[in-house]
């Protein structure tokens, strides 16, 4: 019965379990992985001869051939590292999305226990429960997946070739490995705890939905100041080592200030829609966009991050083949590094676009009633069609801006090739804006099913 | 009070003592009050004059408990126009509305139809005096209020009633045997 | 003279649930219609066919001479954003918007300008004693004035038809009282033919005229006032 209680009936429900599953079990492989390739130290196996025997590798292009100087080089060790964690990020948005499918009903279920005399902490244990469970069934199942996909690579593979020396050398272990998933479970339950927050305050609140508060540009302030701290501590030491620490935590704080920015733009966009759109299409969506950033921004948020990386990305690699000189192992090598961060980041994107498709269809599906109303009032399909596309499209466009322009201040004082740098950035925004309308348009089909007038059986 | 009606509609199903007919009176017309003999066969009496029933039978014995009543021709014809004709709407018809509604339904005639028939009727003053309150004085408007919210009571009650229906025909089939 | 509305042998079922069965209703210009009836009996789907939300299995509905329940979507839509009005008991303003951007909705649908949809708009929520509330959100209003403003978003396109479905089924007597008198003054003013689903008698009695719904037919003709 409890899991009745905190899970419910229902295909939603099943929805979510699945999808949070499914969001966690990715991100335990790729936290697993990291681990693997952050362990390589301790081991000591990088040390051994046979390993570095192939650190120029000669063979041919693909798996075979990877370059473990990336898993050599501390530097470059801590960035692979850092890149594996990075991809994590989207995908625990992901989650965090996931986790709220079809919430409204059980937070409905929630509120009325309160009602019935639940304690808060009762209520806040079975959402945790929810998505929890969820959570661990996710991990546990990347863990399964993780450890099947490396024996069978290295089962496949040469037993003294180099693919079964990396795979032996970056098996993360298993003490090591169950604490990082289990700090990942601990990691989205809060989460999910946390969110909570309304329904505990208030079992009433569920019904009626109160104005709530515009953003305000608080992130602003944060990410100014950030770009500041990265100037300055750059100019601190012209000697260009500037203390690490400094430098990290000015760049979490542009992070933190840029995601925390989002909300805000997404209301001006609404705002801006409202005030000079002309159609129903452009108030439909500009009202929506005003009425609720939040939830719009919360899946943004990772697509934001990903378009920072690929701003970065993006100036570096133009920085980096600047200049010629080199010799053809060192372009390979940087070569190879940038493809990688380009299949991390466009499998990123991916999975923001994902989690923005699963926001949007979940509002549709939330709006249902409202919908299908507009609809029997004489609203033909394509102008609601315009409404949502033009609801998750707009507010990307100045969002990525921000992000692409956050990306060159960051790295400033090394844009060097105008040439290449200015259209790879132009690209971003239009790039995101266009998976942002992929989303939409994915998501249409649930607009069908909401305003499907046969189906109103209870007007 | 619709007495001479009520035990017409009782005499439909066949004829029947005096004793009889109080008996099953009080029974199926709770919201009357209870009928005394003296009423009953007083009633008959006037049934009789007006021609609507007659002695069928008249069984050894004395007192007026051994005949035996029945409906005519005419008092059949008459009871037909009264079940078939709505009650003028007006606040506190209930009992009269009820006692109508069962003599129907011992008549074997559709309830869904007699209950049509008596709201279209309702609906018909209902309407009359909704125009009333619109232009009306204070005083007007108040008093076709009340009027209106009692005709509204009274046929969401017919209504209800008939949605009983099922378990008031097994109590009049108690009664009959 | 034609009528304005007409409905031939309605059926319509839900799977294995019939709700109509065979409805016949002729409603002419102008006139004010109650249909009565208990839950189940097919009411609320007669109305749907009536405004052209769903087809009937069989059957024929004729509004001013157009066929409707041959009409293609699109050509349906296009007639409930300027030829029918509908309004039901509850949700049906969107919550984003403000009163007035809600009813201004049919009129920027039909590509009429921001401003004038707008001006249009607040016309007719002054009309209907809401005015001052133009500005805020359906949430912020009380049931009998989110009413009056759905109801003014049907009115706003000055439709031939008003199709109401309980519309006054969550309000409390006096709010119940205010939007029947509004809605049939209008309708009287205007020439609106008005079809109405209510089980409330009182409201009923701003009609010109009851049709009564049993098992999915019409049972008792209603007499004309």
């Amino acid at each position: 019965m409890i899991w009745r209680l905190a899970v419910g009936r229902g295909r939603e429900a099943v929805v979510r379990q699945l999808l949070v599953v499914l969001g966690t079990a990715v991100a335990s492989v790729l936290l697993l992985e990291a681990v693997g390739v952050l362990l390589l130290a301790r081991r000591g196996l990088y040390q051994s001869a046979s390993f570095r025997s192939f650190n120029k590798a000669t063979g041919p292009a693909g798996v075979g051939a990877i370059n473990v100087s990336y898993l050599i080089e501390p530097g470059l060790r801590h960035g692979v590292v850092a890149g594996f964690v990075l991809c994590t990020v989207p995908l625990l948005v992901f989650v965090a999305v996931a986790s709220r499918v079809a919430v409204r009903q059980r937070d409905e279920r929630l509120a009325t226990l309160r009602l019935a005399g639940a304690s808060d902490l009762q209520v806040r244990g079975l959402a945790a429960l929810d998505t929890g469970f969820a959570a661990l069934v996710g991990t546990v199942l990347g863990a399964v997946a993780f450890v099947v996909a490396r024996t069978a690579v290295v089962a496949a593979a040469d037993p003294d070739g180099q693919v079964s020396a990396v795979a032996r050398g970056t098996a993360p272990g298993v003490p090591l490995g169950v604490l990082v998933l289990v700090a990942l479970v601990v990691g989205v339950v809060l989460v999910a705890a946390l969110s909570l927050r309304s329904v505990v305050v208030t079992p009433l609140g569920i019904v009626r939905k109160a104005l709530r508060r515009a953003p305000r540009p608080w992130g602003l302030l944060l990410l100014v100041g950030g770009l500041l701290g990265l100037l300055l501590g750059r100019l601190a030491a012209p000697d260009g080592q500037s203390s690490l620490l400094v430098l990290a935590l000015a760049l979490a704080a542009t992070m933190v200030g840029l995601v925390t920015c989002v909300p805000w733009l997404t209301y001006l966009t609404g705002s801006a829609l409202v005030r000079w759109g002309r159609g129903p299409a452009t108030l439909l969506a500009g009202r929506r966009l005003q009425d609720d950033p939040r939830s719009q921004a919360r899946a943004m948020s990772a697509l934001v991050l990903v378009v920072l990386a690929a701003a970065l990305a993006v100036i570096v690699y133009a920085d980096t083949f600047a200049y010629s000189g080199r010799d053809a192992a060192d372009d390979r090598f940087y070569r190879q590094g940038f493809q990688a961060a380009a299949v991390g980041m466009a499998f990123s994107g991916l999975v923001a676009g994902a989690g923005l498709l699963l926001t949007t269809a979940e509002g549709l599906v939330e709006r249902r009633r409202t919908l299908a109303r507009l609809a029997a009032a004489g609203t033909d399909p394509s102008t609601l069609r315009r409404a949502v596309l033009l609801q998750v499209a707009w507010p990307t466009l100045p969002a990525a801006v921000l992000a692409t322009v956050t990306g060159v201040l960051v790295l400033a004082s090394t844009v060097t090739d105008a040439s290449f740098v200015v259209p790879g950035l132009l690209a971003l925004p239009v790039a995101a804006v266009a998976v942002s309308l992929l989303a939409g348009a994915a998501s249409l089909p649930f607009l069908r099913r909401a305003t499907d007038l046969e189906q109103l059986r209870v007007a | 009070m619709s007495t001479p009606d009520a035990v017409l509609g009782l005499l439909q199903r066949g004829p029947r003592h005096g004793y009889d007919l109080k008996r099953e009176h009080d029974t199926r017309f709770p919201l009357a009050k209870p009928l005394a003999f003296s009423q009953v066969y007083a009633t008959l009496g006037r049934l009789q004059r007006d021609g609507l029933a007659e002695v069928t039978e008249q069984q050894p014995g004395d007192g007026p408990e051994r005949t035996v009543y029945g409906l005519t021709a005419k008092g059949r014809r008459r009871l037909d126009d009264w079940v078939g004709e709505p009650e003028p709407p007006a606040p506190h018809v209930a009992n009269v509305l009820f006692t109508k509604l069962v003599v129907a339904l011992l008549g074997g005639a559709d309830g869904g139809r007699y209950l049509d028939v008596q709201r279209s009727a309702h609906l018909a003053r209902m309407r009359e005096l909704t125009a009333v309150r619109r232009v009306g004085a204070p005083a007007e408007a108040l008093a076709a209020d009340y009027a209106l919210f009692h005709l509204e009571a009274d046929v969401r009650w017919l209504e209800t009633t008939l949605q009983r229906l099922p378990s008031l025909a097994a109590t009049l089939e108690e009664v009959r045997a | 003279m034609t009528a304005l509305l007409e409905a031939r042998r309605l059926v319509k079922s839900f799977g294995a649930t019939p709700a109509l069965r065979g409805v016949d209703l002729t409603v002419e210009a102008g006139e004010v219609v109650a249909v009565l009836g208990a839950s189940g009996s097919g009411k609320s789907t007669l109305l749907h066919c009536l405004a052209g939300l769903t087809r009937p299995d069989a059957g024929e509905v004729h509004l001013d001479g157009t066929r409707l329940d041959t009409a293609t979507d699109r050509e349906r839509t296009r007639l409930r954003r300027t030829a029918i009005g509908v309004v039901f008991q509850y949700g049906q303003l969107v919550p984003e918007l403000t009163a007035q951007e809600n009813v201004a909705l049919p009129l920027l649908l039909g590509r009429r300008g921001k401003q004038e949809a707008l001006a249009a708009a607040k016309t007719w929520l002054d009309r209907l004693g809401v005015g001052e509330q133009r500005d805020q959100r359906p949430g912020q209003l009380s049931g009998g004035q989110q009413q009056r403003v759905a109801l003014a978003r049907a009115l706003v396109t000055e439709p031939r038809l008003v199709v109401a479905d309980e519309p006054t089924g969550a309000l409390d007597s006096i709010a119940a009282e205010q939007v029947m008198e509004l809605l049939s003054g209008v309708a009287r003013a205007s020439g609106t033919t008005v079809v109405l689903v209510t089980h409330d008698l009182r409201v009923a009695s701003y009609a010109d005229r009851e049709v009564v719904l049993r098992d999915g037919v019409v049972s008792g003709a209603g007499v004309l006032a």
